[in-house]
Parts: C-alpha cells; structure tokens; sequence
C-alpha cells in the first residue's frame, strides 16, 4: 500500500478510528494484523515470505540465547539467521544481476550464451533490503549479548512488520523499537502536533514537490542526453527529488509512529545543503548508515588499523551500500564514487581544514566559504547520482559525456547558453527550479532558525501551518510514481 | 493490574486523543469547504480544462438550438480518426452545393470510440431528422484496450473517471490490477465531483496564475491536423503504431457487454429515440496498417461483425494513398479533404442527390488496397 493513496487514506482512517478504543494488547495484535495487510496489499504473498524470515529470526535469536556460552553453537544459529536472511535477499535482489554478470563475462570469452536463457522471472518483494537487515541486526545484537531475545513471537512480528516504516525505513533497531511494546503507549498532545505536522509536511514533499520533479525529468532520464545544459539541471533536479522523497517517506513514518505512540528513529539531519561529502553521509539516510557503520565498518577495523585500511574499509562500505540499493553496476558505480569522495575528502583534509581556518576571521568569509563548499559538494553529490537514477549504462555513459567531456568548461558555459538563449529549458524545470529554491530555503531555516521547533511551540502556528499544508495537499498533490526508495 | 494499566493508559492519553480526535474533526470540515469549491462548474476547473475532450464536452453542454431554426444538422461525434478525416465545413459545402439543407457540426477529440462518443451524443440538441456520424476501427475492439491495460500508468485516468465510470465500472476492468481498481474505485466515492476535477481545477489555477502574471496570453484549442503533414515512417511513429495498433494483442472483445459495444448500442438508442439517424463509418487506414499491424483475419472479423449488426448503418469508406495520411491511422489535411467529399457524397445519395464527378488523386491505386478492403470497396 502507498502512503501517497488513497486506499492508505482510507486505512489510516480505519486505524485511527479503532486504535484508541482497544486496551494494550488489543493494540499489538491490531497493528500486527494492519500491518501485514498494509504489506499485503501489494501481493498477499509476500506476507508469507516476511513471516518466515521473522520465524526464523525469532528461533534463531531464541537458540542463540539459550546456546549461553557454548559459542560454536551460538555462531551455528547466528550462521542460519545471515544464511536465511541474506539468501533470500540475494536470491530476490541478485540472482538476475549476477546471471547477467555470468552471461556478460561468458560473452567475453567467446561463448555464444543469450541472458534470457538463464534469466529468472523474480519479483522483488517491495522493502526486502529494509526488513531483511532490521532482522538481521536484531539476531546480531542478540549473539553479541547487547539484547535478550524476545519471546513473545507477537511483538517480534511487529518489529519486522510494523507497517509505518516497513518498506523504506527508517531502519529500527530492537533496542529502540521492541521495548516500546512492552509498556502502555505515552501519547501527549505535543507528540500529536509532532505527528499530524509531519504526515503533512510528507506528503507536500511527496506529492506535491517530489512528484513534480519527477515527472519533469523523466522523460530527460528516458533516453541518451546530448544536451550538457539539460543534463546538469536534471542531475540537479533529481538530487532534489529524492532529497524530497525519501524524507518524504520517513517524515510520514515516523508522524505516524508518533500518532500511534511509538518513536521512530530519525532518518535524515538536514542533509541537503552540507559542505562536504561525509558530512552528507552522517546526515543522510542516518538509520541504515548507522547499520554499515555497526555492523560492516567497526567489524572490519574502522579507522582502528592504521590509514590505509580505514580508506579500504570506507570503500568496502560504500561498495556494499551501492550493492544494497540495487542489483546493477550503476549502483556499484555510485557507491564506488561515493566512497572515492569520501577517501579523497578524508586525505585532502587538512587544506579544508586550513582554508576553514583562513576563512573563519571574518563572518563574511566564512559564510561565504560554507556555502562554495556546499554548492561544490551539491554539484558533486548530484554528478555522482548520474549512476543512481540512469536506468541503464548507455544513458549514464551519455550523462557524464554531456556533462563532463563533451565541454572542458562546463558547468559555467551551460549557464552561458542557458542565459544566452542558446539552449532552452524544458518549461517544467523552471518550476522545478522554484521548488528546488524553495526546499533550499525551508532547509537552512530550519537548520539556522529551527523552523520547526519554533512552528511546534506556537499552537497557532502549527494549526496555520497544518491547514495550509492539508490544503496545498488537496489541490495540487499530483498523481505521480511511488516513493524511490520502494524499489530497494 | 493490566486493568489498572490500561485504565491509567487510557486515562493519560485522553487528552492527546481527544486532540487528534479534533484535528481529525477540523480536517474533514476543511476537506468539505476545498471539495466544495472544486466542482464541474468552478471557474478554475473550466480554466483548466485544456484537453481536447474537456472542451468539446464543454463546448456540447453550452449549445442552443434556436426552436424556429428548421435546419437539420449532421453531427460528426467521435475520436481522433473522426476529428483528423472530416472537416464539417468542407462536408457542408460539398451538401449544399448539390441542395442539401443539411448543415454539419463535428465534436471529436483525441480518444475516443463509441463511448466517449455516445457521451458527447447525450448532451446534443439532437432533433428528428438529424444524422449523427461517427467511426469506429479495430483498434477501438481490442481486448488489452477494453479491459483497461492502457490505463495501468495512470495518465489517462482523469479523463476515464471523468467521461463515464461508476465505481462498479472502474473496479470491473479486469486488466488492471486490483489494488489499482481499489484506488481508482475511491476517487469515485464522495466527493466525486472532487476527484473528477482536482486536476483540472489545479491546471486552472496555475493558468489563471500565469494570466495574471503575463505568462500565457491565450487558452489552448482543441488540435486538428495540418497545414498538410507528410505520412512519415520514422522509429517513434512505427514504435507506437505497434504499440498502439497491433492485433491481436489478446484478441478482440466484439461480444456484448464490454464498454464499446455498450456504447454504440447507447448511441443507437438515443438516437432512434430522439428520431435521429445514425451512421457508423469505417475510415481505412494507410494501406501499410494492414500490412504491417494487423492480421487480414482480424480486420474481416470487424468488418463481419459490423455488416451483420442489421439495427446498424455501417458504411465504410475507400482508402486513399499515403499523400493522404501523416500516421498509420491518422489522415492529413489533404486526406481529410478527400475523406470529407467521400462522406458528403455518401450522405447526398442517402438524399437522391449527388456530387459532380470528379477524379480524386487521393485514392489508393487499385493496386494498393488491402484485399480485405477491396471487397467493401466494391460493395
């Protein structure tokens, strides 16, 4: 089910019809039940595949604990949870990918193989990456002694399924989620402000701006791109796009986890305008990176085992966060990239550090350093997601030699030809551009002035704010694609 | 003790719920007060109504009939073959030239088929007397279309809730899946009126905007083919030409009850009851459709099926040369010429009139003609 319906409309109001009637288990078993009926919505059977990947994690974590301290047999039973879990993920996610990758290098050696011969007809189960490394994450902190296995199936199956942050995040640990099961709801009037203000705020991302974008640069992302103009503005506006879509969905999921009493944990810290690329990184999807950091980074030594290895840490780590958003060599590309910046940030930092140092005497300098590095990594961020949202090679490959080689200077002379007449924008980026503005604004308000903070604590405001947005919501929401990240 | 709990739950959470509970309450009141203004006849929503279909249907809802005026009125309804092959007034000159008193009105857009045109029927002036023309092809019966595949992208959804459907209807297009239906079934729960105009409200407001702001000076028009428009056969044309056109994809769905077949039967009714008289048309398409998009089994078994429905008077018309079309499907302004002497001649001698003879270079050479079509054309 998406958010962005109005089946969920209809479901939410359902829920909140009935929720607050029942007593606290009769809340559990009702969440539980509407969450996999909201899952379910989208093919009945896929419920069947999450409750086996929760049997099995709850079995596991149960062994685990009751393995005490006889460790072959506590990796024994961690080993099914990872086997279980990543093999249902790479089955899904990857199979096709590397039969590709099989036929592709079979091709090379001269053997006359076609893909469709061995390709499978596999439908990626909407949010498996999301759920399948919540779960996993569960029986790793359990094997680790950070966290008693729960007994009690019901409340396991909702911190798998629980239906406001299921198929995008953010990604809850145990420790965070399934202790707030185990006692009554807390519900203050703040926390419902918190959360009707939130839905809201989501749903103008979504449906309102991010649908936008979306529409206008399809069709620019559809085919190869010669223009260079074109290209960078649409690499610009797409950065904005799911800046706003996947905030978006986090935003309503955790509204709607406050609305039903619960914290969720927050995924983004204002990660749109930031000076440099790790920055971006600590701010942005912070759930999911917390997970890389937890359970990939610190295992593999951090930054513990000298220089060298931490750049070869970061860059296995970006490596296997490409390879988690989708089963293609773009999204390896992308991570790669990512993780290139970020190894090249971390050598280059001392100049940062130095020019900051220089910069910072005087308050003009400084802002106006802040901001060159901000435009530069948004540049950088958005090059880089070339390899994200192409659909295909050709198209990426046409992207970077639009941008990057067909005009050594580029960047300033497409500003050039767009000012000169010489290249015209497609009318629906003009109004892209409006947006794009205004999310920048909204952002560093927020980040300056907490916008936000200062909405919620005057009531009247937040109630001007709400219905303005309710209203905005009504008459230009959009019918446009479901949010982007339901297809990791 | 749970009891204790759960009544302490209760008790420290009322406030919060009763909140939500009056947000919601304040919600639903200002959902009422914004659905209210978004109606068919909001000046917004006539704003924004630029699709060709949204301004005929306008255009048909606004006509008056002067009572005295005696004039009967052939009315061309239909879709994009329909609006590309005829020009009313080309028709009309061609009928009064040979003492027709008939005059010729034409309301076509670019989707279409029996039902949309029944639509726009139902709202017509119609009179006894008048003639009411419209087309249908193969395309119109194709399984994959009638079942609503076309539809899965959602793009053409305003314009379907708009024109005709029920939530019954909606949740009854079997090629599309049922979440989808669910979905589309909700939009026609109250406020329909709502979900049926907020896109073109919202289009209108951004169109009033841009007026104020100097941006657009003047509405859209409803878009008809020409100046002449060479028939051009470049990758995208063949590529939708494909997509749009090849049969059987499915097959066809000629049986009673699927949308099309309603429709015309609709269309005849309304027609015999109001005393007027229909004429349904097959306008042939380039030659190379039949070549290359579609199976001569499947044109004969429209064609059959059209010529043994005796409640119909279906005439088919001659194709013409590729100088006459600028698609597969569609004909260009020299085509239409051409097409629109062919029906004013065929109108006349439904009249015992006729047209001078004349040699028109727009015909297909014998030749060319599809064999399946060779047969109607010498009937």
């Amino acid at each position: 089910m998406l958010f962005n319906s109005k089946v969920f409309v209809a479901f939410l109001a359902l829920v909140l019809s009935l929720y607050y009637l029942l007593g606290r288990e009769g809340k559990l078993w009702f969440l539980l039940a509407l969450s996999y009926i909201f899952y379910g919505f989208w093919n009945p059977y896929l419920c069947i595949l999450i409750f086996a990947s929760t049997v099995v994690d709850y079995v596991c974590a149960l062994q685990i604990e009751a393995s005490g301290d006889r460790r072959r047999r506590r990796n024994f039973w961690l080993g099914v949870s990872l086997s279980a879990n990543l093999g249902a993920l790479f089955f899904f996610k990857y199979t096709n990918f590397f039969i590709g990758s099989f036929v592709d290098s079979a091709r090379l050696l001269g053997w006359n193989v076609a893909a469709d011969d061995f390709t499978l007809n596999i439908l990626l189960p909407v949010g498996i990456s999301f759920y399948t490394f919540q779960t996993l994450s569960y029986t790793i902190e359990v094997w680790r002694g950070n966290f008693k296995a729960d007994r009690n199936l019901r409340d396991f199956a909702l911190f798998v399924s629980f239906f406001p942050q299921l198929v995008a995040g953010p990604v809850e640990r145990a420790t965070h989620l399934l202790p707030q099961y185990k006692v009554p709801i807390r519900l203050s009037i703040r926390q419902v402000q918190e959360g009707v203000f939130l839905i809201l705020l989501g749903f103008v991302k979504k449906v309102v701006i991010g649908d936008r974008l979306a529409v206008a640069i399809d069709p620019y992302f559809a085919t190869e791109q010669e223009s260079g103009a074109i290209a960078l503005m649409s690499i610009l506006l797409f950065t904005t796009n799911i800046y706003v879509d996947f905030s978006a969905y986090s935003d309503i999921a955790i509204g709607l986890g406050r609305l039903l009493g619960y914290d969720i944990r927050s995924n983004f810290n204002l990660p749109f305008v930031v000076p440099s690329i790790p920055e971006r990184w600590r701010r942005w999807h912070i759930s999911m990176g917390h997970w890389f950091r937890d359970y990939i980074y610190f295992p593999l030594g951090g930054n513990r085992k000298g220089p060298v290895r931490t750049q070869v840490n970061i860059m296995m780590v970006m490596f296997l966060s490409g390879l988690w958003h989708g089963a293609s060599y773009n999204f390896v590309v992308w991570g790669l990239l990512n993780g290139l910046t970020m190894v090249g940030h971390r050598l280059t930092l001392p100049v940062w550090t130095s020019f900051q140092r220089w910069t910072g005497h005087f308050a003009v300098t400084r802002w106006v350093y802040y901001y060159l590095a901000c435009t530069s990594t948004m540049l950088m961020i958005s090059s880089i997601n070339i390899f994200f949202r192409s659909d295909t090679w050709p198209v990426a490959k046409s992207y970077v030699n639009a941008i990057f080689l067909s005009n050594p200077y580029g960047f300033v002379t497409y500003i050039g030809t767009l000012l000169d007449g010489t290249e015209k924008l497609p009318k629906s980026y003009g109004e892209g551009f409006l947006f794009m503005a205004l999310v920048i604004v909204i952002h560093e308000w927020e980040r300056w002035g907490k916008l936000k903070d200062a909405i919620l604590s005057r009531p009247v405001v937040w109630g001007a704010s709400c219905a303005a947005m309710f209203v905005y919501v009504m008459l230009f929401a959009i019918e446009g694609p479901e949010f982007i990240y339901f297809q990791f | 003790m749970g009891t204790d709990q759960e009544g302490g739950e209760r008790a420290s959470n009322a406030p919060a719920i009763r909140w939500l509970g009056g947000i919601v309450a304040a919600m639903v009141v200002l959902y009422a007060l914004v659905s209210a203004l978004v109606t068919d006849d909001a000046y917004f929503t006539r704003l924004g109504r630029y699709k060709e279909v949204h301004f005929v249907l306008r255009d048909v809802a606004a006509l008056q009939r002067d009572d005295a005026d005696e004039t009967p009125i052939i009315w061309i309804v239909g879709n994009s073959v329909t609006r590309d092959a005829f020009d009313a007034a080309s028709v009309e000159s061609h009928l009064q030239a040979a003492g027709s008193r008939f005059v010729v009105r034409k309301f076509a857009f670019n989707r279409g088929a029996p039902v949309f045109s029944q639509a726009i029927a139902d709202d017509l002036p119609l009179r006894p007397g008048d003639r009411v023309v419209t087309s249908v092809s193969e395309g119109n019966f194709r399984r994959g279309w009638l079942e609503g595949e076309w539809l899965q992208d959602g793009a053409n959804f305003d314009l379907y809730v708009e024109s005709i459907l029920s939530p019954a209807e909606l949740y009854a297009l079997s090629g599309v899946p049922w979440q989808m239906r669910a979905e589309w079934s909700l939009a026609s729960a109250p406020p329909a009126e709502f979900f049926r105009n907020q896109t073109n409200y919202r289009r209108g407001l951004y169109r009033w905007t841009q007026y104020q702001l100097g941006i657009r000076t003047k509405p859209l028009q409803p878009r008809v083919v020409g100046p002449y428009q060479p028939f051009v056969q470049t990758d995208k044309v063949l590529r939708r030409s494909r997509l749009d056109w090849t049969v059987p994809k499915g097959g066809l769905l000629l049986g009673e009850g699927q949308s099309n077949w309603q429709g015309l039967n609709w269309l005849r009714e309304d027609c015999e009851q109001r005393g007027a008289n229909l004429t349904v048309l097959y306008v042939p398409a380039h030659p190379r459709f039949y070549t290359e998009f579609v199976d001569q089994e499947t044109v004969e078994q429209v064609q059959e099926h059209f010529r043994s429905r005796t409640d119909l008077d279906y005439r088919q018309l001659r194709p013409r040369n590729a100088k006459s079309y600028f698609d597969h499907r569609h004909p260009n302004n020299r085509g239409r010429e051409s097409f629109s002497r062919e029906l004013a001649s065929l109108l006349l001698s439904d009249e015992g009139l006729t047209l001078p003879p004349v040699i028109d270079p727009m015909l297909a050479a014998p030749g060319d003609v599809p064999s399946i079509l060779q047969k109607n054309t010498e009937d």
